[in-house]
């Protein structure tokens, strides 16, 4: 029913080189790679700790930023990929049936599969609800691989054979160089994937999920695909992590790493596609420093920047005025960002019109439900599917929960007065802009019109 | 306001690689000067449920170097602690990081499965490792290295003799119950081999969850099995449980429970009464009676305020095979070999917990002791098995 | 296996259930009502465990104790709600687990500074020590697990009557069913909320402490109560008591002969169950239809 015409016409006119583009990999990329001139073997294996993660934090941030899915079980599909690998690609004894690609693709499949086998259950519910369920499904894997003793139990699985080696470099630069191979590749997908239909609908789908809903798409299937398709690539680096250090080991799943990937992925800037990458360099360096310095009382650092940034920087640091801040201070004047965030929020606010009644609905484009949408949907996160979506349609106004509309000018020239606005008392950075979704009731008259900001 | 300046954020980006960078640099930069204090890397729990134990080990081995003026081989000891969080899966990049502080030996851990961490990267090395706790079989079996060294046990060595000493009481049917983790299958492999080798039979195994905390759905269980002794390996807030939960079902009147010490250490408070009469296998007793024990135990008293017990004394062991073995190569730790060869010739005369000295696996070579709860301590009761030799199954040195 | 040793198990699980119900009842609370998703809940069962022990030992007296836990916890509950969770009432579920997961992290190694980190064990006060005998073959029962149990039994009739029969309860009930609505007609939510806030904390702690001489005091029985107090408020149904009370006894079996007859798999009961009622009702068993 949406004009894939206008969608594409929408990617095509999307902002071409935003402060979050994937271009930036021309300048991460060299960075990720300089240690390859300086560090070597072992070395090289820790630092390798840092894109791992930041694909891990990706992979959750999509989940989070452009779904709405906040989940708690993240680290289990981690596991499942580790363990995958290491059972398909390393195991010792008889020859394992994969080699390091082979190994690398069945681990993935593994857990996308236990991440689509367990998103059918998980993605019944909703908000608290998911958030618990998710919590349940790590839980369930880290049990499982202590218990079953064909996981090896509690003291986890060395893998055996040779690492892989290729352009002539030895173990752990061939090793290095995937990494962040792989690192540059999660980036493009994400890239890729945040600014494609697919993408555009999901976010559409935790702005007004219940609008995108009565416009005949299912929501159940957008989300189902997400969350597979973000347990895939923490599987993936799952898998390279057990190639790191070429053991694995239950606590891979413990629910903690979980909690602390949410952590790396609020405090970089959820809605972006370089802030996980951001909070999770900046959260396992101090992580390094923390338990390095403090061995005793490291983790009262760590939970101190969980409270604070879930108090003062909900939007994370990536586009937010304190980032904005901190670099023009840094840098002088006009540092590192746009003053106000609208050019950044709306630089590719386009519109996907609905052919269904002739009326027209946008829907914001690409880039533009950054940090500013701290929380689209509080009140109706609270309930299960079903509740929520009754409640919502109670709240489009004439009830039919069918004639739903929206007004956009989709002009995209960032002016912030138009779009779909999030009421959410949040950090906004600078109050003017954003995103507004209309759940209180203000736009119950059903012209689509109301809500405005300002 | 809006000030459009892509420009300025491509700056803002640099920064970030440079934060990157900035993280990723300094460890392999800090190398060091031959002079300067020794780095001893230390990683044991300081957080979660091992963290006693790891408080332990880290005073004894602080109090045994301070006993050698907190020099090694002539040189300053400078301690590197990292928390190990009980977390294997952190274990191997730990170490790197402490290689690249420039740690000359580790020490650590508390928890099996984070040595096996531990020993991934330090394998093949030339950092030596010193395990005070972990009792994983396979650090001193398949896994065993010239670099890799043990002072406290291996989960096998205490079981093997409880296997006789249960015989001898009286037992010939028994049955096990442990976590379902590697170091009480371990444990209870010992014991079998011990029972059955005294011509008993282990009828039935109980493996509970791990880290369960409720062992109230087992009783009925063994109340209802024809078995004349329960051997058990649970340690710290599970061992307190499981001997509270015992006595409760009124257990320990009919069937005696057997285990090795762990089940009674550091978990007697508040027990009293209930832990009475418990006999258990341990390579220590808090009243060995040997003067150095007392010696240390004195000490560790008076330095720390709260009684020693078999974990400090590890902790002690290993600071003063540290002190032995430096001595003998000046404080040289350049000559892996060299050096490696000196802790291998340690021979453990005046240790608090009687003389020991390293097997072929380099697991110490130890007397296990029978010990029985009373008045709250472990009470010496005898030699159970003299010079007990784990046989470091796997083991090519 | 005999019919009277199914019939201890299913007394095990029972008891096992109406403690899991007292920590997850005031989870489900407090979900419902403040819509907040609060990891640090374990944190009040642990600082019941470790001020009833640590009071016992002090004063001799469990009772004293006990009281000393309601009083403590119910000031640093309160402190905590005005200082803190009140000010993300508002805030998306994100936000509330970084911030809950930030206290968690920091009420434990507040409990390591007051206290240690060792095992403590605490005996159940004198009068209440004894066994019932249950006759051959079986294990004596201890005293003070049916105490507990019917404690327990009385604080979920009494959480019932509060709920159903009170202001207090109608103002929750309102509150959690339709939260605008209930403001709108003039309800006072920032002492509503206090009052629930705190009453959750309570129950967690008191049931911490009504567990702690079963199971022990020691570092780590945070993280334990809560994962499993989330079990239980998905299957019972974000903000039902009664729903959490038939919840916790279902996983309190289900966990009790879980290990009894699979043992391999005993940890995953429960979560089986779980996927099991989300499959059948994914808001929960005694959701209300809404």
């Amino acid at each position: 029913m949406f004009s894939r015409r206008a969608a594409r016409h929408g990617a095509r006119g999307g902002s071409g080189a935003s402060a979050d583009g994937a271009w930036l990999l021309i300048l991460v990329l060299p960075a990720l790679l300089s240690p390859l001139l300086f560090a070597e073997g072992f070395e090289l294996q820790r630092l390798a700790r840092f894109p791992i993660f930041a694909m891990l934090a990706m992979s959750l941030a999509f989940l989070v930023g452009s779904a709405g899915l906040v989940s708690l079980g993240h680290a289990g599909f981690f596991a499942a990929g580790a363990y995958g690998f290491a059972m398909l690609a390393g195991s010792c004894g008889a020859p394992p049936l994969f080699g390091a690609a082979g190994g690398l693709a069945a681990a993935t499949a593994t857990a996308a599969l236990l991440a689509l086998a367990s998103g059918v259950f998980a993605l019944r519910t909703r908000g608290i609800y998911f958030l618990m369920v998710t919590l349940a499904i790590g839980q369930v894997v880290f049990y499982a691989l202590l218990d079953i003793p064909f996981f090896g139990g509690s003291d986890g699985i060395f893998l055996c054979g040779a690492p892989a080696q290729f352009f002539g470099l030895d173990g752990s630069r061939s090793y290095y160089v995937l990494v962040s191979a792989s690192f540059a590749l999660t980036v493009l997908l994400f890239w890729f994937l945040r600014r494609s239909y697919f993408g555009r609908l999901l976010r559409a789908g935790e702005i007004a999920e219940s609008r995108l809903e009565a416009l005949g798409y299912a929501v159940f299937p957008l989300h189902l695909a997400a969350f597979t398709v973000a347990g895939a690539v923490a599987g993936f680096a799952g898998a390279l992590e057990a190639m790191r250090f070429r053991i694995v080991n239950p606590e891979l799943s413990d629910w903690h790493v979980s909690g602390l990937l949410l952590v790396m992925v609020v405090l970089g800037g959820r809605g972006t596609l370089w802030g996980p990458v951001l909070g999770a360099v900046l959260i396992i360096g101090a992580e390094e420093v923390l338990v390095t310095r403090y061995p005793e009382d490291w983790r009262v650092g760590i939970g101190l920047i969980a409270i604070l940034v879930a108090l003062y920087l909900p939007g994370g640091l990536w586009g937010s005025g304190l980032w904005r801040r901190v670099t023009r201070s840094i840098f002088g004047r006009g540092g590192g960002g746009d003053g106000d965030g609208r050019s950044m929020a709306f630089a590719g606010a386009d519109s996907l019109t609905v052919n269904g009644d002739g009326r027209s609905v946008a829907l914001v484009g690409e880039a533009s439900v950054t940090s500013h949408d701290v929380g689209s949907s509080e009140r109706r996160q609270l309930m299960p599917a079903g509740a929520a979506r009754k409640k919502l349609n109670d709240n489009d106004g004439d009830g039919d929960g069918r004639h739903v509309s929206g007004h956009f000018d989709g002009d995209g020239d960032g002016d912030g007065d138009d779009g779909v606005v999030v009421n959410d008392g949040g950090v906004d950075g600078d109050g003017d802009g954003g995103v507004v979704v209309n759940d209180g009731g203000v736009d119950d008259d059903g012209d689509g019109e109301g809500g405005r900001l300002k | 306001m809006s000030q459009n300046l892509p420009v300025t954020k491509r700056r803002l980006l640099t920064t970030a690689a440079a934060a990157v960078t900035a993280v990723a640099l300094p460890a392999p930069f800090i190398r060091r000067a031959s002079a300067a204090p020794m780095r001893i890397g230390v990683y044991l729990p300081y957080s979660g449920v091992f963290t006693s134990l790891g408080t332990k080990i880290t005073n004894a081995l602080e109090l045994a170097l301070a006993e050698n003026n907190n020099k090694l081989g002539g040189r300053e000891v400078e301690l590197l602690k990292i928390d190990s969080e009980a977390d294997p899966s952190k274990a191997p990049e730990r170490m790197v990081r402490f290689i690249g502080q420039g740690a000359e030996i580790i020490i650590g851990p508390v928890h099996s499965g984070v040595a096996l961490g531990m020993i991934r990267v330090l394998q093949n090395q030339n950092t030596t490792l010193i395990i005070p706790n972990a009792g994983a079989g396979a650090a001193t079996g398949e896994l065993c290295a010239p670099n890799i060294f043990r002072t406290s046990f291996t989960n096998w060595q205490p079981a093997w003799p409880m296997g006789k000493i249960m015989h001898e009481r009286g037992a010939r049917r028994a049955m096990s119950i442990s976590w379902n983790y590697a170091a009480g299958q371990e444990s209870v492999a010992g014991l079998r081999q011990g029972f059955e080798e005294n011509g008993g039979e282990i009828v039935d195994e109980i493996l509970a969850p791990f880290p369960t905390v409720e062992f109230q759905s087992y009783m009925p269980e063994i109340a209802a099995s024809d078995v004349d002794a329960v051997y058990t390996f649970f340690s710290g807030a599970s061992a307190v449980q499981f001997i509270r939960q015992y006595h409760e079902a009124g257990l320990d009147r009919n069937i005696p429970l057997y285990a090795v010490g762990f089940l009674t250490e550091g978990t007697l408070d508040g027990l009293e009464e209930i832990a009475e009469g418990l006999e258990t296998t341990m390579h220590y007793a808090d009243d060995l009676p040997l003067e150095a024990n007392r010696r240390f135990r004195a000490a560790y008293q008076d330095r720390f305020g709260v009684a020693a017990d078999v974990y400090a004394v590890q902790g002690y062991d290993t600071g003063r095979l540290l002190v032995h073995a430096l001595a003998q190569v000046d404080g040289d730790t350049g000559d892996a070999a060299k050096l490696q060869a000196a802790l291998r010739s340690f021979e453990a005369a005046d240790s608090p917990r009687g003389a020991w000295r390293f097997s072929r696996a380099q697991n110490p070579i130890q007397d296990i002791y029978l010990r029985r709860v009373s008045d709250g301590i472990n009470r010496y009761q005898g030699v159970a098995a003299a010079q007990v030799e784990d046989p470091g199954t796997g083991c090519a040195l | 296996m005999s019919l009277s040793l199914i019939l201890l198990q299913l007394v095990n699980g029972v008891h096992y259930g109406l403690l899991l119900f007292l920590v997850a009842g005031g989870l489900s609370l407090i979900f419902g009502l403040l819509g907040v998703i609060n990891l640090a809940h374990g944190s009040f069962y642990m600082f019941g465990a470790w001020i009833v022990w640590w009071a016992t030992t002090t004063t001799g007296n469990y009772w004293f104790a006990l009281a000393a836990v309601v009083i403590f916890v119910a000031a640093g509950a309160w402190v905590l709600e005005r200082a803190v969770y009140r000010r993300v009432y508002e805030s998306s579920p994100l936000v509330h687990v970084l911030l809950t997961y930030g206290l968690a992290l920091l009420l434990d190694e507040l409990r390591s500074a007051l206290w240690d980190d060792e095992v403590h064990s605490l005996a159940a006060p004198e009068s209440l020590r004894g066994f019932i005998d249950l006759g051959e073959g079986l294990p004596s029962y201890p005293l003070w697990r049916v105490f507990v149990s019917l404690l327990c039994l009385c604080l979920a009739l009494g959480l019932w009557w509060l709920s159903a029969r009170t202001r207090l309860g109608a103002a929750v009930r309102a509150g959690v069913e339709r939260r605008e609505m209930a403001e709108g007609l003039g309800l006072n939510t920032p002492r509503l909320f206090s009052c629930i806030f705190i009453l959750g904390a309570v129950l967690a702690a008191v049931s911490g402490a009504l567990a702690a001489p079963i199971s022990s005091v020691y570092p780590g029985l945070d993280s334990q109560a809560l994962i499993l107090s989330f079990v239980v408020v998905v299957v019972g149904g974000v903000g039902s008591l009664s729903g959490a009370f038939v919840a916790a006894l279902l996983l309190g079996v289900a966990d009790t002969f879980g290990r009894t007859f699979l043992p391999e798999a005993a940890s995953v009961a429960v979560y089986v169950v779980m996927f099991a009622v989300l499959v059948w009702r994914p808001e929960g068993v005694l959701a209300s239809r809404r």
